[in-house]
């Protein structure tokens, strides 16, 4: 866990400064609206449905317990008593009050946690593989590198008023892509040269929303030290570059989607020429230091537990489902990282009240070393559980429904706030959630159909990132009327594409049924094992339709 | 009324008039020449003393570049706060073209960018209103510790910490 020094603690603190001073000139009229918006939305401050909408930033996911608790008690004294944990891995609360969000920007500070950036035309948070640092085949750690990254796009004074958003994802597994960087504006996979090397392959131009692409690679291997010079090159083209004529148009997929990928990269290029060599080229020393914070979790030299862990999974099958789904193998032996759900059947997907991150917190430092991460599925994760305590931890979790066996099945549902809390919503997406989670709440069921993403959005801005989830639903406005199309064959991992669409869109008492039909024809068609996503890709979007429209006789 | 903000001092003007004609050219002693009209005034009359360059956000940055020698005085005009084009002219002037004259922000920016303009290259703000340039001495400076290598401060922190 990185762990700040007086400088980040200085930066963080003037900053909730700055934006008490903002705030009061805006509550006192001395700041106009239009003004104040792209501050305090740089401050993860929205104005929503009901009330504004603070976004607190967990950079690349990680917390620790006393943040967690923090936020905790900020949830309790400023807002409802729950949060949202969202899609890129931070943190939403849906009813604070404007005049107390400098307050609780200062409260946030005294645990190193901030709102900066989590909103607003600049750069990201920087999202990264929940399983960072703990899964056997990553090339390496690439936290060290999200906290880089968020060093130098923290409050940069050149790219606080870009054309749009601007989201930076690392992904270091060799075989899987937990992070959908394909979809990020910029995506960065960690790889080793034939000189064993370490560097990144550099996508650009992915992203959701209204048009949904896949990133492309402008650069096979960067060299780690060039990374920064080489970020803020792509960052200087998109600043001067790209269109601010028209909001639906101004992310840079679209700049290098019209400019076409070897202009573009040809102009980074001639950028990174001019500044690779200056001062912000890394040095072995700096990233020596970062890398420094991500190796304090102390492990015992322990044994796999094979066996006692098959004799409790006779013993109990609740628990044999949980470990099957929700616990991940280690690099580490005798450790597993484990998936705390949130996506209890009745509750809002990635929902979780006060009660529960006090427990969470209670459990990370009784279980895990005292951290946490947040997953792009809206999930909890504890990276660091021996696995001898593993059962014990289990119980507790059960006994607190957190412990949803369904990591990764169809019941995990990736779902945005939708017309519930958004203003920009179409349609509701947590009520179609919950339908097809009670639908489908037959776990033998759901462990036969495996892995499979169902991903719901309540309007084409994609929070809820439908275009990827094996199965998308979007929802859309009909003459007032609330409707959701399907699309199919989404994949947020190494092999990234965007679901099609299924055809005309249905009623939300429709959809549990559509989702079904949808399964049946998987299920008789798949070859053994074979998961839900390569029999779409494999037979196409016919047969579904076929199913799914055919008419009633 | 004093908009102006020079050497970090409030002022009411420091000479330098937008002219919009040969004639204006002729007449001013500190003539402010918009990019478009360069062309129309031409190397030969541009010579004859030290002019300023005002340079909106949608005129051709590669041709300023060609243009731009020893003039004293480049000014951006933000067309509107939110497009943060002219943060990166004026770093890349003064970074890729070693510009060491005069970089000011004109037209809709708002105070509270002045860190921000500071720290990519811009000396000079004329601000808005009089009002606009006291908030911007009085907020410039909240946030005294950057992450960044700037036009203020040649070594990111990472190289100093
Ligand atoms: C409730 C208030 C929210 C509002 C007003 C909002 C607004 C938006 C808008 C306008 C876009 C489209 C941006 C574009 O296409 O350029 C967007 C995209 C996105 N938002 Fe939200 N959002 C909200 C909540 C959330 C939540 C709760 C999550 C996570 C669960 C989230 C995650 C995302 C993601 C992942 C994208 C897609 C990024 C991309 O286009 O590549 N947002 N949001
Ligand atoms: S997808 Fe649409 S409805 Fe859902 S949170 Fe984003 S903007 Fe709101």
């Amino acid at each position: 866990m990185y762990v700040y020094d007086s400088y980040d603690q200085q930066i963080v603190d003037q900053r909730v400064v700055q934006f008490k001073e903002q705030t009061e000139r805006y509550l006192a009229g001395q700041l106009a609206a239009e003004e104040f918006l792209p501050l305090r939305l740089q401050n993860g401050l929205y104005v929503q449905r009901h009330a504004p909408m603070l976004r607190i930033a967990v950079p690349y996911g990680l917390m620790t317990a006393t943040q967690l608790r923090k936020t905790a008690d900020v949830s309790r004294r400023f807002d409802k008593g729950y949060v949202h944990f969202t899609t890129r891995q931070n943190i939403q609360m849906n009813w604070p009050a404007l005049e107390d969000v400098p307050e609780i920007l200062a409260e946030l500070a005294s645990v190193q946690m901030h709102a900066i950036q989590t909103s607003g035309n600049c750069i990201r948070n920087t999202t990264t593989d929940q399983f960072a640092g703990v899964v056997p085949d990553e090339v390496e750690d690439p936290r060290p590198w999200c906290e880089i990254i968020r060093q130098w796009s923290t409050l940069h004074p050149e790219f606080a008023f870009l054309p749009r958003k601007f989201k930076i994802a690392v992904n270091a597994s060799q075989s899987e892509d937990r992070a959908a960087i394909r979809f990020h504006d910029i995506g960065l996979q960690m790889v080793k040269n034939d000189q064993d090397e370490v560097g990144f392959k550099v996508y650009v131009g992915g992203g959701l929303g209204r048009t949904p692409l896949a990133g492309q690679e402008i650069n096979s291997f960067l060299a780690k030290q060039d990374l920064i010079t080489y970020l803020e090159s792509i960052l200087r083209v998109y600043n001067v570059h790209g269109r601010r004529d028209n909001k639906y148009k101004a992310r840079i997929k679209i700049l290098v989607k019209a400019m076409g990928v070897d202009k573009f990269s040809a102009l980074v290029d001639k950028e990174w020429q001019q500044i690779r060599q200056g001062s912000n080229q890394l040095t072995d020393a700096e990233i020596a230091r970062v890398k420094t914070f991500f190796t304090g979790i102390h492990y015992e030299t322990l044994a796999d537990q094979t066996e006692a862990l098959a004799t409790q999974r006779f013993e109990s099958a609740a628990f044999d489902k949980w470990m099957a789904r929700n616990v991940d193998a280690h690099k580490q032996p005798g450790y597993a990282a484990v998936t705390l759900s949130l996506k209890r059947v009745g509750y809002p997907p990635g929902d979780a009240t006060a009660e529960q991150l006090e427990l969470m917190a209670d459990l990370a430092e009784q279980y895990s070393q005292g951290e946490l991460r947040v997953s792009h599925q809206q999930n909890i994760i504890f990276s660091d559980v021996k696995q001898s305590e593993l059962f014990a931890l289990w119980q507790t979790l059960d006994a607190n429904g957190l412990a949803e066996p369904t990591v990764g099945t169809l019941n995990d549902v990736i779902c945005c706030p939708g017309g519930d809390y958004c203003a920009l919503a179409n349609a509701k997406s947590i009520p179609v959630a919950e339908s097809i989670q009670e639908h489908f709440s037959d776990l033998d069921y759901l462990f036969d159909l495996g892995d499979l993403d169902l991903n719901i959005s309540g309007c084409m801005n994609a929070c809820g990132h439908h275009h990827i989830g094996h199965i998308g639903v979007l929802g859309v406005d009909k003459k007032g009327e609330e409707f959701y199309q399907v699309s199919l064959g989404g994949d947020s991992g190494v092999g990234a594409q965007v679901g099609k669409i299924l055809g005309p869109s249905f009623s939300a008492e429709e959809m549990p049924t559509v989702i079904q039909k949808i399964i049946d024809v998987y299920i008789a068609a798949r070859e053994p094992e074979e998961p839900f996503i390569s029999v779409v890709n494999r037979l196409g979007l016919a047969p579904f339709k076929e199913r799914v429209y055919a008419k009633a006789n | 009324m004093q908009k102006l903000i020079k050497n970090l001092q409030l002022i009411d003007n420091d000479g330098w008039l937008e002219v919009a004609s040969a004639e204006e050219f002729e007449q001013s002693a500190q003539p402010l020449v918009p990019f478009k009209l360069l062309d129309e005034l031409g190397s030969d009359l541009l010579a004859t003393k030290d002019y300023g360059i005002l340079f909106e956000v949608s005129d051709d940055y590669e041709a300023l570049i060609a243009a731009i020698s020893t003039q004293p005085l480049v000014v951006f005009e933000f067309e509107k706060f939110a497009d943060g084009r002219p943060f990166t002219f004026a770093r890349e002037l003064r970074e890729y073209h070693q510009y060491k004259g005069d970089i000011r922000a004109s037209g809709d920016f708002m105070p509270d960018q002045a860190a921000f303009l500071y720290r990519c290259g811009f000396s000079s703000l004329q601000c808005r209103t009089e009002q606009d340039a006291q908030t911007a001495l009085a907020v410039k400076d909240i946030v005294s510790v950057n992450y960044q290598a700037d036009m203020e401060q040649a070594e990111p922190l990472f190289r100093r910490r």
